[in-house]
């Protein structure tokens, strides 16, 4: 009890209930300050983290679309990505397409009953596993598929098991036209799939020969940049001599993104400091309450002999005990207020499975537990500042 | 006979309070001393500058004229935080109100004072228990002042004025608050403490506590004079 933490404490407890809601006030202001900071650049993060998972470090794109926007792609993306193997710079350069196929298993419909399902098939090449993350089996060869888990499931179909592949349903037939057999392989998600949607991949010659494609387009082109190299070099110098794609190093197009979603940031911003405002205000006047209330108990132990300078230290402790208790609790409420949103929020139809528009970075976390811990302190410094200069004598008198 | 040594000294006080363009003269050229080993009770009517004058002997407040001398030194003279730390060595204070922390046991506010003199955690509970034994509490050590009754919130004040042995203690109306029995209870406690050797100022208007050995004096308009007869 000598200290003034445990004095500031004892005295805060006296009174749990009026404390419990001025925590909880705090836990409030604390959860928003830090699902905001989590919003701010949390949708960058989590895209960067994405686009810098593949280990690909330069992308072309076919000129002014997003990749798989529309089907007919880079032409003659084969020789684009001949082009950049035949850098030095570059280690690996990846083509990779995608087509809406129907998909009919063969345990489950034979060839020309049940219904067809849709899926977006993505063709990479053969061997070769780029944007993939194979859960079982092996990548596809001439002839052969990967499933994703959701497609898998509803086709019932497993690795060994064959399947038919066609481009368009064939409402004669119940089944597909210019179909094909494939063999199923493996399981695995593609980076980019939204959440229930069905996915497939198989090599890019086989996709094209049943869609007719002749141009071997490509969605888009991944590139691996060897050693030291620099991706930002090698992303100008293609730009400069290719006509008909985008192609750019990762990092600026994150940047890009980036600035896109400063919305998101301003956002933050503004509800990020509404509500250190309002753990500002619940701290100052339960401070301003507090000490109103002991104005003459203040009074007494500065007569006593408790100095300015701790009587100072233990209100402002006290302030710091309920921003503390506040934080704390809402780092927590916090944590899962996001999870719902995000949850709510990567429902939105279209959006990469694996994308989330809540990141918490440590860095930011404590800087938000910084700010808050400010707060507490600055809130609490004009009602401790006050206790601290009673005058004695005259409070002493208005007590009675 | 040798005279004792002064613990408090006030030269020709005046404490004039202002309030706009009114000011009321509270004291007006009071000298006093006193020394130790004293028992002094001050009379006289509401108004008259009692609690003013034992506020300015205590340090707690500052005379606009004149000087007190609290141990030696200069009140006026002395930083804030000086003055502090000599009302905590040397002071004691009983208020009419008790103002005991309501969130602290009865024993932790009798210890408040030493702790925050310093003093080791074993040495402030052994004098805490003595000092509550003292006043005549020794079996509510651990209870809160809400749980207590007037009279023996003003014993746990007493214990906790006591604390670092002051060369001076300053009660305001310690009676005030309590019934005639209670109070005769706490006036006895006050002439033990006196022959114990605690030097006393008691404002009071409560004759019990203007009893021998008290020497009495009289406020009136803000001076003060020995009792007509002492
Ligand atoms: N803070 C103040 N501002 C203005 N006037 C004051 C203040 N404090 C005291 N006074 C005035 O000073 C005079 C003396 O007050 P003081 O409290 O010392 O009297 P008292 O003898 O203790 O009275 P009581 O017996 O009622 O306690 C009174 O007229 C009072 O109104
Ligand atoms: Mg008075």
């Amino acid at each position: 009890m000598s200290s003034a933490l445990s004095l500031a404490w004892r005295t805060l407890v006296r009174r749990p209930r009026r404390l419990a809601l001025f925590v909880a006030g705090v836990m409030v202001a604390a959860a928003t300050l830090i699902d905001m900071v989590m919003l701010s650049e949390g949708l960058q993060q989590s895209l960067a983290g994405i686009l810098e998972s593949t280990g690909y470090q330069v992308r072309a794109t076919p000129r002014g679309l997003l990749p798989f926007e529309s089907a007919s792609g880079i032409p003659h993306s084969l020789a684009l990505a001949e082009a950049f193997r035949a850098d030095p710079r570059v280690e690996e350069a990846q083509p990779i397409w995608g087509v809406t196929v129907y998909v009919s298993s063969g345990a489950h419909a034979g060839p020309d009953r049940g219904r067809p399902l849709a899926t977006f098939g993505l063709g990479v090449p053969a061997g070769a596993a780029p944007i993939l993350r194979i859960r079982e089996g092996r990548p596809a060869q001439p002839g052969e598929v990967l499933l994703n888990p959701a497609l898998a499931e509803a086709l019932e179909a497993q690795t060994g098991d064959t399947i038919w592949l066609g481009l368009a349903p064939d409402p004669a037939t119940g089944g597909t036209r210019r179909r094909r057999v494939m063999r199923v392989v493996g399981i695995a998600q593609f980076v980019f799939s939204a959440e229930g949607a069905f996915n497939l991949a198989a090599p890019l010659e086989d996709l094209w020969s049943m869609a007719g494609a002749s141009l071997q387009p490509a969605a888009l082109i991944l590139v691996r940049i060897a050693g030291d190299a620099d991706a930002y070099d090698v992303a100008r110098d293609f730009r400069a001599r290719t006509m008909n794609a985008d192609i750019y190093a990762i990092p600026e197009l994150i940047e890009a993104a980036g600035d896109r979603l400063t919305y998101f940031k301003q956002l933050s911003l503004v509800l990020g400091t509404v509500s250190l405002a309002v753990a500002f205000l619940l701290v100052a006047t339960l401070m301003t309450l507090s000490v109103n209330e002991r104005w003459s108990e203040i009074a007494a132990l500065r007569a006593i002999g408790v100095t300015r300078r701790r009587m100072l230290i233990q209100v402002a402790w006290s302030g710091l005990i309920i921003v503390g208790a506040g934080t704390i609790s809402g780092l927590g409420v916090g944590l899962i207020v996001a999870r719902y949103l995000d949850s709510i929020l990567t429902r939105f139809p279209g959006l990469p499975l694996e994308v989330s528009f809540f990141v918490l970075r440590p860095g930011d976390a404590g800087l938000a537990v910084a700010l808050l811990m400010a707060t507490g302190l600055v809130g609490g410094l004009y009602p401790a500042w006050r206790a601290a200069n009673v005058n004695i004598a005259g409070a002493l008198r208005e007590s009675i | 006979m040798k005279m004792k040594p002064v613990v408090v000294e006030a030269r020709d006080l005046e404490r004039t309070y202002r309030r706009d363009s009114v000011s009321v003269p509270a004291v007006r050229g009071v000298s006093l001393s006193v020394r130790e080993g004293d028992y002094i009770a001050v009379l006289g009517l509401s108004g008259s500058g009692k609690s003013t004058l034992l506020n300015l002997l205590g340090g707690i407040d500052l005379p606009t004229a004149g000087s007190v001398h609290l141990l030696g030194q200069d009140t006026r003279r002395l930083s804030d935080r000086d003055l502090t730390r000599t009302r905590l060595e040397h002071v004691g204070f009983v208020f009419q109100r008790f103002h005991l922390l309501p969130a602290l046991s009865a024993q932790e506010n009798v210890e408040l004072p030493m702790a925050e003199l310093g003093a080791g955690r074993r040495e402030r509970t052994a004098r805490a228990r003595e000092l509550l034994e003292y006043v005549g509490l020794a079996q509510r050590i651990e209870h809160r002042p809400g749980e207590l009754s007037g009279g023996e919130m003003q014993r746990v004040a007493i214990a906790r004025a006591l604390a670092n042995r002051p060369a001076l203690v300053l009660a305001d109306e310690p009676t005030g608050e309590l019934d005639v029995h209670t109070g005769g209870e706490i006036a006895q406690l006050f002439r033990k403490l006196n022959a114990d050797g605690t030097t006393l100022v008691v404002v009071t208007h409560d004759p019990a506590l203007a009893q021998p050995p008290a020497a009495v004096w009289e406020m009136r308009d803000g001076t003060i004079r020995p009792r007509s007869g002492e």
